[in-house]
């Protein structure tokens, strides 16, 4: 999430809407912001039918695998720590791109906890989709 | 994994909270610009 939020400015740049969506309650979004220092849009999928729809759901094998438990110290020693958790603890991340022609550009699913696109993969996915684009 | 057959109309369909606790239609995110949307496991 951090690499996320220092990278904002990067998506406003190739004029894309980006958007996290979490699924805790929106009453959360402070604390997250705080924590995070994410400053763009954010938005919350209680029901989870957006998670659910896009395959982002997992067990507690994909939420507890020895890969996110090492993943997790890891980031605990560089100083990064997971305050009370807001949302179902059981879904998964992931991202998708969309054009507006509603097309999908690119579709990461987390595989486990801890699992996400580098920044650089979606700006990648943005430029392909620009120059798709392009006449 | 791999990436399901996902129908963007009936995700367009679905509608998330802002910080206001008020609906937004996830197609309003495509509606003028490419959207990114990363979804997180959870605010914290």
């Amino acid at each position: 999430m951090a690499e996320l939020a220092e990278n904002v400015n990067r998506f406003k740049e190739k004029n894309a809407n980006l958007a996290v969506i979490g699924s805790g309650d929106h009453r959360h979004f402070k604390e997250f912001r705080e924590k995070t220092r994410y400053d763009g849009l954010l938005l919350s999928d209680p029901s989870l039918a957006a998670f659910s729809l896009l395959g982002f759901t997992g067990g507690i094998t994909g939420v507890m695998s020895v890969r996110s438990v090492f993943k997790a110290v890891s980031a605990f020693r560089q100083g990064h720590r997971q305050g009370s958790v807001q949302g179902s603890s059981l879904q998964l991340g992931g991202a998708i791109v969309i054009d507006v022609s509603g097309a999908v550009r690119y579709y990461f699913a987390s595989a486990k906890a801890g699992d996400h696109p580098a920044v650089d993969e979606l700006i990648r996915a943005l430029d392909r989709s620009s120059r798709s684009d392009s006449p | 994994m791999q990436q399901p057959d996902i129908s963007v109309e009936s995700l367009g369909e679905l509608a998330v909270l802002n910080g206001q606790g008020e609906r937004v239609k996830l197609s309003s995110l495509w509606e003028n610009q490419t959207a990114v949307l990363v979804f997180v496991r959870h605010f914290g």
